[in-house]
């Protein structure tokens, strides 16, 4: 049995981030792996824009992943098991198989790290036959930039979330042609710059309100019927039309996977634990940070994110977090998709609040009130649900429940 | 024509029944081949049901479809102990509101001479708390087991070709001669030839039995369209739920899997032989869903899938052909073809005019047994011999990279992603195979020393990549 | 010659929607929340950029790569063909492996982390 301190599950920017605080925080931290290398999806996210708001400079995922992992290899209170994969939480007991062979680890706070997995072709009931050729764009983006190789020729992309729009930019580049980006809502949740740079300087059309009705092909997709759908999200068949292609690729949405701790009250919205204000899920020992507590927009987010849960997760091993006063209820009005942390605890000091936006919102001021005074607001020139925003809310004097509305 | 290529009997097909012929008149001392178009055994209805093996109160008394069923039932038990195969008696309950169906349920089951019960609403909700309103009473059936349909198939085949039976996959019949007593095949890979010839094509029955000068039968298609449920804790079915059945068939069924998940179908549609979803199938399944049990969360829903049956009138067609001489027809088999094969392998032997006694010191097939079966310490005594067990490939399924190689490294050698999901469940998860189709291919191309282009999804043409990056053929 | 351009700001992930008018000239650049949506405005009027992310190929595979720079929009594909004529033995992170490709002022340098 290995003993430590904290034992974060997953070595991508989360469980980098959240290691390196930990352990600058005093703690012996052990970072779980499952693949080779550290770094995670950030290694076949090969595309320029990360890391503006971290390292002050656009950096492409795997030199973001390259910062933070030589940091990680330089902290001798860290120590990395690569290929390894948790099978099992229980009570601060993790079971592992990898480089350790199969062994259990103690620990006295495990930090969930693991990121979040892509719906599949089931969880949206993509209809018609199952060929080769429908693939999530996570392992359309594995196939070309770590294996170097050309999943078809002829795409349509359905979904406009980033990793979609990057994916019909890299396989544009590397010899195929995409004949569409379908995006089944009137909106896209990808990042607005990348439907510039990813679309529009390739001429890629991108159909809002259109989503494929049909798979066709016995063993490779031979094409896809298509069309546009009413409010109800229904299909209207009257606008259906066939696209010849041999791969669809689907970006239709982000989920955390909360399956290793099942046990713990998981968000409807988020598909993520349910945390305070320290990132404690319901068991004070299990930590929840990156994209397995919600999907985040930018990985510089995620890492600060990690940050912050780093030295609360250091704080509790070392039975240095402040005792839980009484809880505050942080709510919000219908125009957020989600707040989060879900509570708060009455005392001093500002805590940080993050959320998402149902609809877009153009000149209006963010509101966190208190029994009807106001805490904290923040104005916002263009916000749209798929960028987080934050908040700084200065707690003194709150109590029973905060509330977030748009004004 | 060597002596390699000579066959005392040719199967064409393999399904389920193919591959239980194929082992039975192996086991009998037959030299046999097995051919099918495919790149794996069992990539049919065989690979698309509901994994039932049958009671049998349900085929009319008398009739092929019972005798074969009973018959089956009754050799399973045995069969999957040999193979390894994992095989759960679970039970099924017919669920109904009429007592008069009911009865004659009843009564059908007692004339099959199968085990059968009458259950009230209150017997039913102790072993199914979640069960709809309406639901009255029940018809229970002991002896029904649950089963992989093909991890059965592939262990049936496997088990032939260690005991000296050839497969050979990829085939395609281009025609068929009787010479002297013999049937020259010719494929497009090479010539066979065979005394005699079973056809257990499945639906491709009358493309063969054209070939084969052999009786043709109107065949019906009729598509079955399933949901399958991540292994959830919070809901519970402990047997089989069936509701009575219906001119269309069975209805649809909750079931658990033999790898605990759950299923949820069968739609009855009729069709080409196109095995795809519909959106009229998932919502005809969702509606009546409700007629079984309350609050299934459809979100929990991993994958959607359809097989079809092939349809020949009422009953089976197991025969000797009577212008073909030398030909076995098998067509139509339909549910309970599963839970039949065995029992339709013996009635082939006996028609290709071969007793049923097996030879002796036969070879067993090793049992497969996936690394997250083991025991916590012959885990750990299995990472210290070997470690390709500590590296995880399928983290849904908890799949190493050692079960991986087991499976490509069974009798039948295959080289494709979904050959190899079935055989140690790599890709059956939750993320169907988000994070691991890439690795199963590496290993893939690893085991068969092939290269990236050359392997495939499931069958010729389904290749998984087209080329290197900046290389695509844009003509 | 006036012209009036409607943009998405590609410098940071904010995205700002960007309003660009040509006045007799003169840019004039509304919308942006910084100023370098000012100068992405004026280049992308004039001068469009963009950095080229691709992989080159190595002996072991494929390794992510990208331009230390911008380059022309209409250079791109260009970028891209010049980095499938290599073959390398091995990629280094950080390794350059051309130099100033097709005169642009940028080099295209292996950003893989391994």
């Amino acid at each position: 049995m290995i003993k430590t301190d904290c034992l974060v599950i997953g070595g991508g920017p989360a469980g980098m981030s959240v290691a390196l605080s930990a352990s600058q925080n005093g703690s012996k931290v052990v970072l779980v792996e499952r693949d080779e290398v550290l770094g995670g999806i950030l290694n076949q996210c090969i595309h320029n824009g990360f890391g503006l708001h971290y390292f002050k400079e656009e950096l492409t995922g795997p030199e973001f992943a390259y910062r933070f992992r030589k940091m990680v290899e330089k902290d001798k209170n860290i120590t990395v098991l690569l290929n390894t994969l948790v099978t099992k939480i229980e009570d601060q007991k993790v079971e592992v198989v990898g480089s350790v062979g199969r062994e259990t680890i103690q620990a006295k706070a495990v930090i969930l790290a693991m990121g979040c997995r892509e719906r599949t072709a089931a969880n949206i009931s993509l209809c018609g036959t199952r060929p080769m050729g429908i693939m999530t764009a996570g392992t359309a983006q594995k196939m070309v930039n770590i294996d170097g190789k050309m999943p078809g020729k002829d795409v349509v992309i359905l979904g406009s979330g980033d990793i979609g729009l990057i994916m019909a930019r890299r396989l544009t580049l590397e010899g195929a042609k995409v004949h569409a980006v379908l995006e089944i809502n009137p909106t896209s949740s990808g990042l607005r710059r990348n439907i510039m740079q990813c679309l529009e300087d390739f001429d890629i059309p991108l159909l809002y309100r259109h989503t494929i009705f049909e798979v066709v092909g016995k063993d490779r997709v031979e094409g896809v019927y298509y069309g546009q759908v009413d409010e109800n999200y229904q299909p209207i068949q009257s606008s259906k039309k066939f696209l010849p292609c041999d791969t669809v690729v689907l970006s239709v949405g982000l989920m955390p996977e909360m399956n290793l701790a099942s046990f713990v009250p998981v968000s409807r919205v988020t598909n993520g634990a349910i945390v305070n204000e320290y990132y404690q899920t319901s068991k004070e020992w299990l930590f929840s940070c990156g994209n397995i507590l919600h999907v985040h927009d930018l990985v510089d987010n995620v890492a600060l994110e990690a940050q912050q849960v780093g030295k609360f997760a250091s704080l509790y091993a070392q039975g240095k977090l402040p005792l839980q006063s009484k809880p505050i209820e942080v709510a919000h009005t219908k125009d957020f998709g989600y707040v989060l942390p879900s509570v708060v605890y009455e005392g001093e000091g500002e805590v940080e609040v993050k959320f998402r936006l149902k609809n877009k919102v153009v000149k209006k001021t963010i509101v966190a009130k208190c029994n009807g005074v106001v805490l904290d607001k923040k104005f916002v020139l263009a916000g749209v649900p798929g960028e987080m925003l934050k908040l700084s809310i200065n707690k003194n004097g709150a109590v029973g429940k905060i509330e977030l509305s748009v004004e | 024509m060597s002596k390699n290529n000579v066959f005392d009997v040719l199967i064409v097909g393999g399904g389920v029944v193919g591959a239980c012929v194929l082992n039975k008149l192996t086991r009998i001392g037959k030299k046999c081949l097995l051919i099918d178009k495919a790149s794996d055994v069992a990539t049919g209805a065989s690979k698309a049901n509901s994994g039932l093996v049958h009671a049998g109160y349900d085929p009319k008394p008398n009739t092929l479809k019972a005798k074969l069923n009973i018959r089956g039932n009754k050799l399973y038990p045995k069969l999957c102990k040999r193979l390894g195969v994992k095989l759960d008696k679970c039970g099924a309950l017919v669920l109904g509101d009429d007592e008069t169906q009911l009865d004659n349920l009843y009564q059908r089951g007692l004339e099959n001479k199968v085990y059968v019960e009458k259950w009230d609403r209150k017997q039913i909700l102790e072993k199914v708390p979640d069960l709809a309103d309406h639901i009255t009473c029940a018809l229970y059936a002991r002896d029904a087991y649950i089963v992989s349909p093909y991890f059965f198939t592939i262990s049936v085949a496997d088990e032939a070709v260690l005991n000296g039976a050839k497969v050979s996959l990829e085939e395609d019949l281009v025609s068929v001669e009787k010479k002297d007593d013999i049937f020259e095949v010719v494929t497009k890979k090479a010539i066979y030839y065979a005394k005699q010839i079973v056809n257990s094509a499945g639906a491709g029955y009358n493309e063969v039995a054209k070939l084969l000068k052999a009786e043709e039968y109107p065949l019906e298609f009729r598509r079955g369209e399933y949901f399958v449920f991540d292994k959830i804790k919070d809901f519970n079915v402990p047997c089989t739920l069936f509701t009575m059945p219906t001119k269309l068939g069975k209805g649809v069924l909750i079931t658990p899997t033999i790898d605990g998940n759950f299923l949820l179908g069968p739609t009855s549609t009729e069709s080409d032989t196109q095995t795809k979803v519909t959106s009229e199938g998932l919502d005809e399944i969702r509606n009546k869903a409700q007629l079984i049990v309350k609050n299934i969360n459809f979100r929990n829903a991993i994958r959607q899938f359809s097989g079809v049956r092939v349809i020949s009138g009422d009953d089976f067609v197991v025969e000797k052909s009577k212008v073909a001489d030398g030909v076995i027809n098998i067509a139509g088999i339909c549910s309970p073809g599963l839970t039949s094969a065995p029992a339709i392998a013996e009635m082939v032997t006996k028609l290709l005019g071969f007793s049923l006694k097996e030879k002796e010191n036969l070879k067993l097939l090793k049992k497969r047994v996936l690394f997250k079966e083991l025991s916590k310490a012959k885990q750990i005594q299995l990472c210290k011999e070997n470690k390709n067990y500590c590296s995880i490939v399928c983290k849904c399924e908890e799949i190493t990279k050692g079960d991986v190689i087991e499976a490509l490294n069974r009798p039948i050698k295959v080289a494709s992603v979904d050959a190899v999901k079935r055989r140690c469940n790599a890709g059956m998860g939750r993320c169907q195979g988000g994070f691991c189709f890439t690795k199963v291919v590496a290993q893939i191309i690893k085991e068969r020393k092939i290269a990236y282009e050359q392997v495939k999804k499931e069958n010729r043409g389904s290749e998984v990549c087209l080329s290197d990056i900046r290389e695509v053929n844009n003509d | 010659m006036n012209k009036k351009k409607e943009m998405i700001c590609i410098m940071c992930p904010m995205g700002c929607e960007l309003t660009v008018e040509q006045v007799d000239g003169k840019i004039k650049v509304s919308g942006n929340t910084c100023n370098r949506g000012i100068t992405f405005a004026e280049e992308e009027l004039t001068s469009p950029k963009r950095m080229v992310t691709t992989s080159v190929k190595t002996e072991k595979g494929v390794k992510a790569c990208k331009t230390t720079i911008p380059v022309p929009k209409d250079k791109v594909f260009e970028v891209v063909k010049e980095v499938e004529k290599l073959r390398l033995k091995s990629a280094k992170y950080g390794q350059i492996i051309i130099k100033n490709v097709l005169g642009t002022g940028a080099d295209v340098i292996v950003t893989a982390n391994d």
